[in-house]
């Protein structure tokens, strides 16, 4: 047998060897660098998380009950330490972004991202940012809302979010923290719960199905889910 | 008189011995990657049964030595020329990015492992590991079956699976 023939010997046991679900080299090289690990982009609503905003503050004047009769998009973080908020942010920032390519300004419109942080405190964030111009970079229709300590905490706790090393008196960065964004509607119910590692196709996709539910999205005359394109 | 056989031969240098221990160290080095790979397939199926993690070590050898083939077309072009060139001159690799034989000795070292391919995807779930039974041995048996209770109730999810979705490596400033 001469070399060619082993070589093409060779290529084609390992082409019949070859597993089709990791024929995506990039793919694979993210898997490797971080396994995927949740197992699903898009969480049932359930009806024991949300609850009420207006005790926060938004620029320092209380949040009242502005909010009331938008849908939101709800996420806990901080501004303090940022390598996953920022890229949270992100995909919720596309999500609206598609919604408004596919439906347009004003069915966007109806949907606030709200962006809720503990308060600043030199002893738990050594470094503090420039919040306005953070969420700014992300979104400017991404509202910030913050409040005392105990008030932040009792919002999140209502929202089954967590602050890991900031609850209690432990002490901490806020650091650690939940990464679940939370879909409500108009009336606080609890619609979808997207996780850390959603796309932001699926935060689309969720807002389109529910706007289209609620008759914010006509199907008669835009680009509702199954009309005719 | 000569046959047709014969008239072929002539003037043809006759194949010099260096020449031919390339070939036999071709077939060497062919026939280790084999016995490795089919080594590799050994620990998984010892480590974890016939039916699981079965291709996880060929994946390694597949990457190993065709990782042009994955990115087949655009790759293909230059990946069959370079091996051959790289074959003649007595080597047995694409050229284009081969992992090393130590990432091979991973995924066979790696039997426990079955269903994480490479000695990476490894370490990394050693990595993850030890963050998750730091961040568990941290809570209070109170705190962490309140936890667990919200993570399988409200999200779906395992312990792990809340603390990986959330937690990993997000403490890092």
């Amino acid at each position: 047998m001469d070399n060619k023939n082993l070589f093409a010997l060779s290529l084609a046991a390992a082409m019949t060897f070859s597993a089709p679900e990791e024929a995506d080299a990039q793919s694979w090289k993210l898997w490797q660098e971080k396994p995927p690990v949740v197992n699903s982009m898009v969480i049932p609503g359930n009806e024991r998380v949300g609850g009420s905003l207006s005790n926060l503050t938004h620029n320092g004047r209380p949040v009242g009950d502005s909010l009331n009769g938008k849908y939101l998009l709800v996420y806990f973080g901080t501004p303090y330490r940022l390598p996953n908020c920022s890229a949270d942010l992100l995909v919720i920032n596309e999500g609206l972004k598609t919604l408004e390519q596919r439906y347009g300004r004003e069915v966007a419109a109806r949907v606030t991202p709200v962006f809720i942080y503990p308060p600043h405190d030199p002893a738990r964030q050594p470094a503090a940012s420039n919040l306005s111009s953070y969420i700014n970079a992300q979104d400017s229709r991404f509202i910030g809302l913050t409040g005392t300590h105990a008030q932040v905490m009792e919002t999140a706790r209502n929202f089954r979010a967590r602050f890991m090393d900031g609850d209690g008196d432990r002490g901490g960065t806020y650091g650690n923290h939940t990464r679940f964004t939370y879909l409500m509607s108009p009336d606080g119910k609890n619609l979808a719960i997207f996780p850390g590692d959603t796309l932001y196709v699926f935060i689309a996709d969720q807002l389109a199905l529910n706007l289209t539910r609620d008759g914010v999205i006509r199907p008669q005359t835009g680009n509702a889910p199954g009309a005719e394109r | 008189m000569a046959n047709a056989a014969d008239m072929a031969d002539l003037g043809q240098p006759k194949e010099t011995l260096s020449q031919k221990f390339n070939k036999l160290n071709h077939l060497r080095h062919t026939i280790m990657d084999f016995s490795m790979m089919f080594m590799a397939i050994g620990a998984v199926v010892a480590g974890a049964g016939p039916l699981v993690g079965i291709l996880d070590p060929i994946t390694p050898f597949i990457k190993m030595h065709f990782e042009g083939w994955l990115m087949a077309p655009d790759v293909l072009s230059n990946f069959i020329p370079d091996a051959m060139t790289n074959l003649e001159a007595g080597t047995w690799a694409s050229g284009i990015d081969p992992v090393s034989m130590h990432e091979m000795h991973g995924a066979a070292a790696g039997a426990e492992a079955a269903g994480h391919a490479g000695h990476a995807a490894h370490m990394g779930l050693e990595a993850q590991n030890a963050q998750f039974t730091q961040w568990v041995d941290g809570m209070s048996p109170e705190q962490l079956s309140e936890i667990n209770a919200e993570a399988r109730d409200i999200y779906g999810m395992s312990l792990s699976e809340y603390h990986r979705a959330n937690f990993l490596d997000h403490a890092q400033p």
